[in-house]
């Protein structure tokens, strides 16, 4: 966090009581990172229905 | 992330600043504000889901009793089971979570506010889309069963709440091709079907938020390994929602377009497998299982400590039997299905699968015996809700692992045993420890304590109760009584316990009743909880209580493992716990320091967007459901409209009123207001 270095110039005190345990990702990019994974299991699904149903069957509606 | 960073100031989309009255609810991005709504909300679902349970008792009271319909029992059961899992103890697990996970962090509020919002609007919105299907749903009796059904087909034969027939009637298993266009014509089962998947949505977006926040945001020292096991249970859950919603959400879309736009993925006349169906819904099926126990098996492993006056024994193997029963629990799924002609193999695989998740389980309930073996107990209402949390979950886990050996779950697959075994773990386990989570963080919430008369009344009327109605079911079902099914012969001798079942449930409303007295009497009059009301171990107990808005005045610096008793109690020689002498002293100090910020603190605004964003999405899908008539495609449109009209709202939004401060005290809360 770019901003922290900043702060701490202004507060020392400040810049300890403000720091986090964190995975060092930005909020907004882990949250993105954990969608995506979620989106795996989303299209993972589709995929794999289509695959059992690409064979056989009737054609769908037109 | 640049938080101080000045964005130029719009005036058209202006922040909305109401502290109270109604506004300030609907605008809230208080993770508090929205806990509370989630629980109340979740609590009104309860009852409605409880009254539907006790219609079904007194349907089944007596043998061959005309008091519903089939096809209002089928309505009832459908709606009693999505109820309750749904909308009572997923979001009642979400309220806990909203308001104890950036407390016991040591945060100022979720990682993304306003996203907390969104999932909060959308699971209302949901909910009501839901249950408005018993005004606007219609089930009407597949073409040509007629004479055969009888009884079944809604309007058909003697038997009253014929109107509640009108509701989804297909299980919340939704099994195919029963809940097909061709078996289940009708829009009601439509209700159902993009109802869940709204309440989906909204599980998936705080699942993230959730995730984000735990992983991102934890005050300093609170490493992964000191967090409280509450907070590991809610990351466990996440993670199990993350994955296993978006299965259900395919299958849900596939289940709406075969019944919307004449697919046929479920429909075998056209060469779909209804088996898949089967698939995949138990591929989230059963990790939701365990997306509803974990909370309340991190709940009670909260307060097990504290009314042992001991740690939790076992920590980190309460903690890694959490994630292991996750890891496990998307590898079981076909147990649910050993009755649906799956090969032997398989059966054997998943029989053996299912046997192993009694592993981590038996892990944790030795851990929380060992934590009250040889402590110092309180038989407060928390732990004794607690105790028979432990006590129940035992009984409906044993039960469990005899569903796992295959020959002996065809005995019992559409049985009451069943029913009896899912109750007990289900009710027994996650209702048993909501409630002790309730009267535990009670306190948190309002500043007063529950009444521990009332408190303790109401845990035998619920133990007694519970045990009444759900023990019999067991030899009931042993003795043949078939579930989904609502009536049975007077021949097969099943009247008498299913009175006592009956007598059951009533108990179990009675002491519902007492905790809505003691909850309304003791907000009102309740004693004063002070800060440390229970003598706890972790960190939501350093902010007073209830927390002013931004938490944290001080976010507090993690030494150890149950930070807050450390602060309050040393060990002597012989390893007991002994107070400082100055701990009512710190107390006070914490107290004090943390109503008075040093500085001003910046929270994130309050915002109209979440709220309207989750507004269109059931206008949407209402549309979908009519799509055929014109006004149907309008809806459509129209609910597109203000989602995407929401969306831009909220991008556009400025980052926060303008104010008049100096620019040194620009230190906003990092990450939670910048965006979300």
């Amino acid at each position: 966090m770019a901003d922290l270095a900043h702060d701490a110039l202004l507060d020392p005190g400040e810049h300890l009581a403000d720091e986090h345990e964190s995975t060092g990702i930005d909020n907004r990019k882990l949250g993105m990172w954990l969608f995506l994974g979620s989106e795996f299991l989303f299209f993972g699904a589709l995929i794999s229905n289509y695959l059992l149903y690409s064979d056989g069957g009737v054609p769908g509606p037109v | 992330m640049t938080a101080t960073v000045e964005r130029p100031q719009t005036t058209i989309f202006r922040r909305p600043s109401a502290k109270t009255g109604i506004w300030s609810w609907v605008t809230t991005v208080d993770h508090k504000r929205i806990g509370i709504m989630y629980g109340y909300a979740a609590f009104l679902f309860f009852i409605l889901g409880g009254i539907e349970a006790l219609l079904l008792r007194i349907q089944l009271a007596q043998a061959n009793s005309e008091f519903l319909t089939a096809g209002a029992y089928n309505a009832l059961f459908t709606m009693h089971g999505t109820t309750m899992i749904f909308l009572f103890v997923m979001p009642a697990s979400a309220a806990f979570m909203n308001y104890l996970l950036p407390l016991m962090i040591g945060a100022r509020d979720v990682a993304f506010p306003r996203l907390n919002a969104l999932s909060w609007w959308i699971f209302l919105f949901g909910g009501i889309f839901l249950y408005s299907t018993f005004i606007f749903g219609t089930s009407v009796p597949p073409v040509g069963a007629g004479d055969v059904v009888g009884n079944l087909a809604p309007g058909g034969g003697p038997g009253s709440f014929n109107w509640l027939a009108s509701s989804p009637d297909g299980g919340w298993f939704c099994y195919q091709p029963n809940c097909g266009p061709l078996y289940s014509p009708g829009t009601a089962m439509d209700y159902w079907a993009l109802g869940v998947q709204l309440l989906g949505l909204a599980s998936l977006v705080s699942s993230v938020n959730f995730l984000v926040t735990i992983l991102n945001m934890r005050a300093k020292g609170m490493r992964l390994l000191r967090m409280p096991v509450f907070v590991w249970m809610s990351t466990v859950v996440a993670f199990l929602l993350l994955f296993s919603l978006p299965i259900i959400a395919v299958a849900l879309f596939m289940v709406t377009f075969d019944r919307q736009f004449g697919s046929l993925f479920f429909a075998p006349v056209g060469g779909g497998d209804p088996i898949l169906w089967q698939h995949l819904f138990w591929l989230f099926g059963h990790p939701e299982v365990y997306i509803l126990i974990l909370p309340a098996m991190g709940m009670v492993s909260e307060i097990l400590p504290v009314f042992s006056r001991k740690p939790l024994f076992g920590y980190s193997a309460v903690v890694f039997a959490g994630a292991a029963i996750a890891f496990l629990g998307f590898g079981v799924w076909a147990h649910h299905m050993f009755a649906s002609g799956i090969t032997p193999v398989a059966q054997a695989a998943f029989g053996l699968a299912t046997m192993t998740v009694a592993i981590p389980t038996g892990i944790k309930i030795f851990n929380w015996i060992g934590t009250m073996w040889m402590g110092r107990i309180r038989l407060t209402t928390p732990m004794l809700f607690a105790i028979g949390f432990i006590a129940m979950f035992t009984i409906g886990g044993l039960s469990g692992v005899t569903h796992a050996v295959v020959p002996s779950d065809w005995q019992q697959t559409d049985t009451y045993y069943i029913v009896a075994h899912f109750h007990y773990v289900l009710f027994g386990g996650a209702v048993f420890g909501l409630f002790g989570g309730l009267y535990y963080w009670f306190p948190k919430l309002t500043g007063k304590v529950m009444n521990e008369r009332l408190g303790k009344l109401q845990f035998w009327l619920m133990f007694i109760g519970f045990n009444l109605t759900f023990a019999p079911m067991h030899w009931l079902g042993l003795q043949g009584m078939v579930r989904r099914t609502w009536k049975y012969s007077p021949e097969m001798g099943l009247e008498p316990w299913n009175l006592a079942v009956t007598v059951g449930a009533f108990i179990i409303a009675l002491s519902v009743a007492v905790f809505m007295v003691n909850w309304y009497t003791s907000r009102r009059r309740g004693a004063d909880s002070g800060l440390d009301p229970w003598d706890a171990r972790t960190i939501e107990w350093m902010v007073p209580n209830p927390p002013p808005e931004y938490n944290f005045a001080e976010p507090p610096v993690v030494t150890r493992l149950d930070h807050f008793w450390h602060l309050k109690y040393d060990q002597d020689d012989e390893g007991r716990a002994v107070r400082k002498p100055l701990a009512d002293q710190v107390l006070a100090q914490i107290e004090h320091d943390q109503l008075n910020p040093k500085q001003p603190i910046h929270l994130p605004n309050p915002s109209y967007f979440p709220m309207f964003m989750a507004l269109g999405l059931p206008v949407v899908f209402y549309g979908i459901i009519y799509h055929e008539s014109l006004w149907g495609k309008a809806m459509i449109l129209v609910g597109a409209i203000i989602s995407l009209a929401a969306v831009i709202g909220w991008a556009m939004e400025p980052l926060e009123e303008p104010h008049h401060e100096p620019e040194e005290d620009h230190e906003v809360m990092e990450g939670a207001s910048a965006d979300g």
